[in-house]
C-alpha cells in the first residue's frame, strides 16, 4: 500500500490530467505506453472508486491509490516474459 | 521524489510473497467459477468412496514404532543382546544391541490392541483404529523420507498427496483452499511437502502458520483488509482480473490463472476463513477434549481443533504436523514421553469428537512419521531411524476399526508380514477416497505422472 500511495502521488508530479497519469503509471510500472482502452477503463475506475468514497476524506486520492495496486498486483508487472 | 524509492520488482515480489500473495495460493474465479471448480474440475471417484476426506497427524522426526504400538516381547526378552540378523547396509548412525522399551505396554479395546503407557487417551479408542505396523520406505534421512512420505518421491520434486487429492476430487468449499496444512515444517523438504509441483497451481497446499508458530498465533496472514472496504476489493479485483485475463490471454502460463484465482479465493476467504479457523466459538468442553485447557496438550490441541472445523467445512486434506519433534537419538526417555503428552489427548479428542459429530464415517485420519526407530540403541537412551520396518494407523473414512495389518520381524526392526510401503498406503489412502491410483495420472514432460509412480497395492483388507 505503501508504494501503491507513493506511485499514485508520483503520477501527479507535474499535475497532467487523467490520461496523462495512466499512461506515466504504465510506463513506470510496466515499462510500455497504456493503451487507450487503458485509459478509457482506467478513468471509468477512477471515477468509480471516487464515487464510491465520497464519504471519506480525499476521495480522488483513494481512488489514484487504489488503482496503482492494482497496476503492481498485476500479473504482467510481476512476471517477466 | 526519488524514483527509486517508489518500487521495484525485487522489493515488490519479496513483501507480496510474505503479503497479499500469501493469502491463498489457490483459487477460483468468482461465483460461477467456483461451481466449476466443484464439479469439473474433480476427475474422480473413479468407484465408490468410503472416505471424502483426510486428516493427517503427522509425527515429524519418527515416532518409535516399539514404543508406541508395535509390542515386542522378543525386544524385552532379549534386551542387551545382539540383533541376530543383519542390520541394514546403509544406516543413519551406529547403533548397538538391541533396547526394550522403557514403557509398559497392555492391551485395550474390545480388539486387544497393544498401545505403550505413552498414549493412554489413545488407547482408549483403539476399536476405531487400524494399525498398519509393516510400513516401510527406502530412506533413511528425514528430508527424503518426509518427501517420500509426502509426495511418493524422494528424488524429484512431485505433487503431494493432498494435492493429488485435491486434483482427483475439487473442494466441497469453493470459498477455502481445498487442502491447507497447519504449522508445517519448513525444513526437510519444506514447500516441497504441500507443493502441488506440476499440477495446476490451485491444488497446491495453503499452509497456516509454521513450525516456528505457536498454533494459537497460526492464521492465514492478512485475512482482514483494513484499507478497502469490501465492495471497493470488488471494483478493484474486477479490473485486476480483467488485466490478468488480457495478460495471461496472450500466453498460456498455468502460474499466471492460478495467481488470477488465487486474488479470488483470498476475497471470499475473508468472510469464511476467520469464522472457521477460531477455535474459541468451541464450547469449553468441546476445547477441553482436545486438551486446551493444559499447557502441554494445548499447541496440538489447537492444530486438531482446527482441522476439525477445516473438515467440517469441506476442506479435502488437511494436515496437521507435530514438528519436529520426534526424532530421539538420545534421550528418548524424557522426549518420547513429552511428545506423546503432548498429542494423546488431542488425537483422542479428535477421533471422539468426529465419532460424535457423524463425521468419522466419512473423514479418514491418518497417524504416523516419515519413519520409525530402530530397536537396537543409539547411544544409551536413544535410537536411530528406521525406515525398514515402522507403524502408522488410520481411523474412519471407511477403514475397519479395531484391527492390525501387517507385522514386523519380532524384534521390530524390518517389516515382515503383509509389508506396507509408502506406495501402498498411498495407493490405499487413494482408494478409500473413491480414488484408483493407476488412473489418477498427469500429463507432464511427455508420460503420466501418478502419486504410486509406477508402483502401489491397495490393502483391501484394511477397507470395510
Amino acid at each position: 500500500m505503501d508504494a501503491a500511495a507513493r506511485l499514485a502521488s508520483w503520477s501527479a508530479e507535474g499535475g497532467e490530467g487523467e490520461a496523462v497519469r495512466i499512461d506515466r503509471l504504465h510506463r513506470r510500472v510496466l515499462g510500455r505506453a497504456a493503451t487507450s482502452a487503458e485509459i478509457a477503463r482506467g478513468r471509468r475506475y477512477l471515477a468509480e472508486v471516487a464515487r464510491e468514497t465520497a464519504a471519506a476524506s480525499d476521495p480522488a486520492g483513494r481512488a489514484w491509490r487504489s488503482y496503482a495496486q492494482v497496476l503492481i498486483a498485476s500479473n504482467e508487472f510481476l512476471y517477466l516474459d | 521524489m526519488d524514483l527509486r524509492d517508489l518500487i521495484d520488482r525485487r522489493t515488490l515480489l519479496r513483501r507480496a510473497s510474505a503479503g497479499f500473495g500469501a493469502l491463498a495460493l489457490q483459487g477460483l474465479l468468482g461465483a460461477e467459477a467456483r461451481a466449476r471448480d466443484v464439479a469439473e474440475r474433480r476427475l474422480g471417484p473413479h468407484f465408490r468412496p468410503r472416505a471424502k476426506r483426510v486428516i493427517f497427524l503427522f509425527m515429524h522426526g519418527g515416532p518409535s514404532q516399539v514404543d508406541t504400538f508395535d509390542y515386542k516381547p522378543a525386544l524385552e526378552r532379549d534386551d542387551g543382546k545382539p540383533l541376530p540378523f543383519a542390520k541394514p547396509r546403509v544406516v543413519f548412525a551406529e547403533t548397538g544391541n538391541l533396547m526394550r522399551s522403557p514403557w509398559k505396554f497392555r492391551q485395550h479395546g474390545e480388539s486387544g490392541a497393544w498401545v505403550s503407557e505413552l498414549f493412554p487417551a489413545v488407547a482408549g479408542e483403539v476399536d476405531r483404529i487400524c494399525f498398519l505396523k509393516s510400513l516401510h520406505g527406502t530412506n533413511p534421512a528425514h528430508g527424503g523420507a518426509l518427501l517420500s512420505l509426502h509426495t511418493g518421491s524422494d528424488t524429484f520434486v512431485r505433487p503431494s498427496m493432498g494435492s493429488w487429492i485435491h486434483y482427483g476430487l475439487g473442494t466441497e468449499n469453493g470459498d477455502l483452499p481445498g487442502f491447507i496444512t497447519i504449522c508445517p515444517t519448513l525444513g526437510h523438504g519444506g514447500v516441497n511437502n504441500w507443493s502441488s509441483a506440476f499440477l495446476p497451481g490451485t491444488h497446491q497446499g495453503t499452509p497456516i502458520g509454521d513450525a516456528s508458530i505457536p498454533a494459537k498465533e497460526a492464521a492465514i496472514r492478512h485475512l482482514a483488509n483494513p484499507t478497502w472496504s469490501r465492495r471497493l476489493q470488488r471494483r478493484q479485483l474486477d479490473l485486476l482480473r480483467e488485466r490478468n485475463l488480457e495478460h495471461a490471454a496472450r500466453r498460456a502460463d498455468d502460474p499466471l490463472e492460478a495467481r488470477i484465482r488465487s486474488f479470488e479465493l483470498a476475497f471470499r476467504m475473508q468472510s469464511e476463513a476467520p469464522k472457521v479457523l477460531d477455535v474459541e466459538r468451541e464450547s469449553a468442553a468441546t476445547k477441553k477434549l482436545y486438551g486446551l485447557d493444559d499447557p502441554r496438550t494445548e499447541n496440538f490441541g489447537r492444530q486438531c481443533l482446527m482441522a476439525r472445523r477445516l473438515a467440517e467445512a469441506g476442506v479435502r486434506f488437511v494436515q496437521c504436523t507435530h514438528s519436529y519433534k520426534w526424532d530421539q537419538h538420545g534421550a528418548l526417555k524424557r522426549d518420547h514421553a513429552k511428545n506423546a503428552a503432548e498429542v494423546d489427548r488431542p488425537i483422542a479428542g479428535l477421533l471422539r469428537d468426529l465419532a460424535g459429530r457423524g463425521l468419522l464415517d466419512e473423514t479418514l485420519v491418518l497417524w504416523g512419521g516419515e519413519f520409525g526407530r530402530t530397536p537396537v540403541a543409539q547411544g544409551g537412551d536413544g535410537r536411530d531411524h528406521n525406515p525398514h520396518g515402522f507403524t502408522m494407523w488410520m481411523a474412519g473414512g471407511g477403514v475397519r476399526g479395531g484391527m492390525s495389518y501387517g507385522e514386523t520381524d519380532e524384534y521390530g526392526y524390518y517389516a515382515a508380514v503383509d509389508k506396507v510401503h509408502v506406495h501402498d498406503l498411498h495407493a490405499t489412502i487413494l482408494a478409500l477416497l473413491g480414488l484408483d491410483h493407476e488412473k489418477l495420472t498427469y500429463r507432464f514432460a511427455g508420460r503420466d505422472f501418478r502419486l504410486t509412480d509406477v508402483a502401489g497395492r491397495v490393502i483391501r483388507d484394511v477397507m470395510i
